[in-house]
């Protein structure tokens, strides 16, 4: 019998067909660089065609496999855990379609998000879910993580913008969700599947829904000299009923990184946090909102609010924001890019216990997250050769889950599970609870080897 | 086969978990489900006795169908079984509402109105409005993903549900989601149970996530005696910055009851916000309407309010035990509103029809002509032609509501597509005897 890497390569051709160690070492782990796995092989299919070829040899073979795209996910999640083979999807970025009277789009799974909206822009249309690795990201990696992204706080989360899926399961079927722009009649399983972290199947066309582009918009920059000052803004700005497309927060650590960066926005690095909030709509509401946010946010100590002044401040000022990864990134040999939500009016009381953690912890803290949705991302600088430190971060992220989850948040508002965040799960979910989703994974995965080691814990033998 | 144990017996266990008061049975006439009349019905006043009930019929096999409002238990294919309807009425509180965080739980009995009233103070609200939504329970929302023209400018319910507690067929409780408006931890759960007719579990509880309430409200209503310029009128709408929170077409007969001194084709459009936008709106579409030579009325706060309560009660004006929703896309939408008028006008006595042209969603309703002997199976014939005519185009033709002798003949939901095999799998994973809406959902599931 043929290898089955031999009948890969006889559906693919030798050269898509990767299993040179050295090679396989730029796949072992995604932006979360703690968890490091080595593929048995990495493929690089460029049809829905090839990638059902060659899961059913794998199906064939029982051999475990797993989608991914831009590799940028900060869940562990596009790593081989059991070994096998990932399917690297960068090839398939072809845009099928746009269809602007349907206002929706079909785009093969490696797309890259900017490059969607970049290609509907002239004519006035945006693609809304925009994860800060938006120029890197996949709409096909979107999906498995359902992204979020600064405008989900009006916009929704990737799920909110996907209207069809054909997906390819574990043992070769194609079929469809969704209703690709008219309603599907059955269960939501296109809803179920965005955000299944790739362990229901690979999803070989995505449809999306494209957005006109709004009247007028206008982001708003505010510097505070307290971190709870700007959480209680934060708070005032929903209570009022106003409803902004984005409203973000940077603490200092976060600013002094972005400021002696390349993404360097001119904010106040003297400040203890900025809000960067954005109204968009119809230009009298959008008027009408940004005069509210200004007179809230000075009545809640704001040292000035700023309002962008033209699109070129506005794409400065979100360089910084989108940046910030990056720029922290810089200043330690590793970056945990930590993510867990709480309700929103928990604010000014969790991110001073969060910097309390830190601290205890004797570990450098930068805070820059989604304030409106409560979506923290408490991210700690380190290094991953200090044993003792790696130690000393675990424990204060474990102490950091179960704070926010004591306030009645989640573990993850947006990078997902993947592996990072299994043992955390019966914190939220209990056995029965977790036992449910183990069956709904086996009803698309029935024999466990889509992305196998993700989303759910194991016990002994069982998946539950 | 296990057969329904004696009425009594039931009767009996059944007051052991709820009470004497909470029990009717036999259930009366009017709780009959497509002709069938339910052995009981069981009023729980708590999750637990929810929980309690479906032990009970889990063991016995017996057949339970939950019900809200019972506003849409005309809706679904005949059930197989019905042996116990179990009612949400008395488990209808409010758990939480933080103005602050913009979430709320319910009890999946809490109506609409109810908690509404509780938000609109914090100029907070839910923008849900099904058919009959001043009857709505929230849990019946959830499980029918019931929606009425505000889904143009605010989406279905399944993009607001943000948790749910289920009490599953062998009485187990189950939580997905949480209280938090972004949340990817573990499988969405939710959406299994949003919108799955009772057929996977009991929804209990519902978390939803909030929008403000917005300050100011107005209503244009464009009046023509042909479609077209209708149509004209809705797309430069959709083409322009404008933002209604509704688009609905309405035919003359359903606008002879919105605006009876007006009984005209109609383009209406909502528009909620701002007092300075919703006031730029409505001189853009009077403008709009100047250049199209349409007749405008316009409708401001409770005016407005009020013409949009009427459209989600047209059911009850108009004698209706027909009722037919087509899904399109979105550009479809007049093709599909005259496709559906044209072929079933012969059929019905008096025929409202409402469409949105954001949405794809066209409602066609009224009283089936019964008099001539064929004349279910003229309607039978009519939606079978629809159906072949729009399934091709990614379309569907769903009955809401209808006689059961043509539900006997005639599939409401139609084609499931691909990924039937994988929903028979998860009815099999979720309620393996069978005892929860059997029969009722796509493909008799």
């Amino acid at each position: 019998m043929m290898s089955w890497i031999a009948e890969l390569e006889a559906i693919l051709g030798d050269e898509d067909v990767i299993t040179d160690p050295e090679r396989l070492l730029a796949y072992e782990c995604d932006g979360l660089s703690i968890h490091k796995h080595l593929p048995s092989a990495v493929i690089f299919p460029e049809s829905a065609e090839e990638v059902v070829r060659a899961v059913k040899v794998l199906a064939r073979h029982r051999i475990p496999f797993l989608a991914r795209g831009a590799g940028t996910g900060l869940s562990g999640g596009a790593v081989a855990v059991q070994g096998g083979v990932i399917f690297e999807l960068a090839r398939m970025n072809r845009i099928l379609e746009i269809d602007y009277e349907n206002q929706l789009a079909i785009v093969e799974p490696g797309v890259i998000n900017l490059a969607l909206t970049r290609a509907v822009a002239d004519a006035g249309y945006f693609y809304a879910p925009d994860p800060s690795s938006q120029m890197a990201c996949t709409l096909g990696g979107n999906v498995a993580e359902n992204a979020g992204g600064p405008h989900c706080l009006k916009y929704g989360m990737t799920g909110h913008h996907i209207l069809g899926l054909e997906v390819v399961l574990p043992d070769g079927t194609i079929i469809t969700l969704g209703g690709h722009g008219a309603d599907a009649v059955g269960y939501d399983l296109l809803g179920l599947f965005i955000g299944s972290e790739g362990t229901f199947g690979i999803a070989t066309k995505i449809t999306v829904r494209l957005m006109r582009q709004p009247q007028a918009v206008k982001t708003l920059l505010a510097d505070f000299l307290s971190v709870e000052d700007a959480s209680r803004a934060v708070s005032a700005i929903i209570a009022a009923g106003i409803l902004p497309s984005a409203l973000e927060m940077m603490d200092r650590a976060t600013i002094e990184a972005v400021e002696a960066s390349v993404y360097a926005a001119g904010l106040p690095t003297d400040a203890a946090a900025v809000l960067i909030i954005e109204v968009d709509g119809l230009e009298a509401s959008v008027a009408y909102d940004a005069e509210r946010i200004v007179e809230i946010c000075r009545a809640h100590g704001a040292r000035q609010v700023l309002v962008a002044r033209d699109e070129a401040e506005r794409t400065r000022l979100w360089a910084g924001r989108k940046g910030a990864f990056g720029a922290l990134g810089r200043i330690s040999p590793d970056l945990m890019v930590q993510d867990a939500v709480i309700p929103r009016s928990k604010l000014p009381e969790v991110l001073p216990e969060i910097y309390r953690i830190a601290a205890r912890y004797g570990l450098r803290m930068a805070n820059v997250f989604h304030a409106g949705d409560g979506n923290l991302h408490p991210n700690i600088c380190f290094d991953g050769r200090n044993p003792e430190e790696v130690e000393r971060v675990k424990a204060a992220c474990q102490e950091i889950m179960h704070l926010c989850v004591r306030v009645g948040g989640s573990l993850t508002g947006e990078h997902g599970v993947g592996l990072d965040k299994i043992a955390y799960m019966p914190l939220v979910f209990t056995e029965e609870d977790l036992e449910a989703m183990a069956r709904v994974r086996a009803v698309f995965d029935p024999e466990g080897r889509c992305n196998p080691g993700k989303v759910l814990p194991v016990r002994r033998c069982r998946a539950f | 086969m296990v057969t329904s144990p004696e009425a009594s017996t039931l009767e009996r266990e059944l007051i052991s978990i709820v009470g004497e008061a909470n029990v009717l049975c036999p259930a009366p006439n009017e709780y009959a489900i497509d002709e069938r009349r339910p052995l009981a019905i069981v009023f729980p006043g708590t999750i637990e006795e929810v929980a309690a009930v479906l032990h009970f019929a889990y063991a016995q096999e017996l057949a339970v169908i939950p019900m809200g409002s019972g506003r849409r238990l005309s809706f679904g294919n005949p059930p197989e079984r019905v042996d116990i309807l179990l009612s949400t009425r008395r488990l209808d509180r409010i758990l939480e509402y933080e103005p602050a965080d913009l979430t709320a739980s319910v009890e999946a009995g809490c109506r609409l109105e109810a908690f509404n009233r509780e938000a609109l103070p914090h100029r907070q609200w839910l923008p849900f409005d099904p058919p009959d939504a001043d009857r709505a329970t929230l849990g019946g929302i959830a499980a029918t993903d019931d929606f009425g023209p505000l889904r143009h400018g605010y989406g279905r319910p399944r993009d607001y549900v943000i948790g749910v507690e289920v009490v599953r067929a062998d009485g187990t409780r189950l939580r997905a989601g949480g209280r938090v408006v972004k949340n990817v931890t573990g499988y969405d759960l939710n959406k299994l149970f949003v919108g799955s007719f009772g057929t996977l579990g009991v929804l209990v509880r519902v978390n939803f996530k909030l929008r403000p309430y917005p300050e100011a409200e107005a209503t244009a209503v464009l009046l023509s005696s042909e479609w077209e310029r209708l149509e004209t009128a809705s797309q430069q709408i959709m083409r322009s910055e404008l933002l209604p929170v509704a688009l609905l077409f309405s035919n003359a007969e359903a606008m002879s009851m919105l605006l009876p001194d007006r009984p005209q084709k109609a383009l209406l459009v909502r528009f909620l916000e701002t007092p300075p936008a919703v006031a730029y709106q409505v001189d853009r579409v009077r403008a709009l309407a100047r250049s199209l030579s349409l007749d405008l009325l316009d409708f401001a706060s409770a005016a407005s309010r009020s013409l949009w309560e009427t459209v989600g009660r047209l059911r009850r004006f108009f004698p209706t035990d027909l009722l037919v929703r087509l899904s399109v896309l979105p550009a479809h939408t007049m093709a599909a509103l005259r496709a559906g008028e044209r072929t079933l006008s012969p059929c019905l006595a008096s025929m409202y029809a409402l469409a949105q042209p954001g949405t794809g969603i066209v409602h066609i309703g009224g009283k089936l002509l019964t008099e001539e002997r064929d004349g279910f199976s003229r309607a039978m014939e009519a939606l079978t032609r629809l159906r072949a005519a729009w399934e091709p185009r990614r379309g569907h033709v769903i009955v809401e509501q209808a006689p059961l002798a043509i539900k006997q003949n005639f599939d409401v939901w139609g084609d499931a597509g691909s990924s039937l095999p994988l929903m028979r799998a998860l009815k099999q994973t979720f309620d393996p005897k069978r005892i929860l809406s059997p029969g009722r959902f796509v493909a008799g599931l």
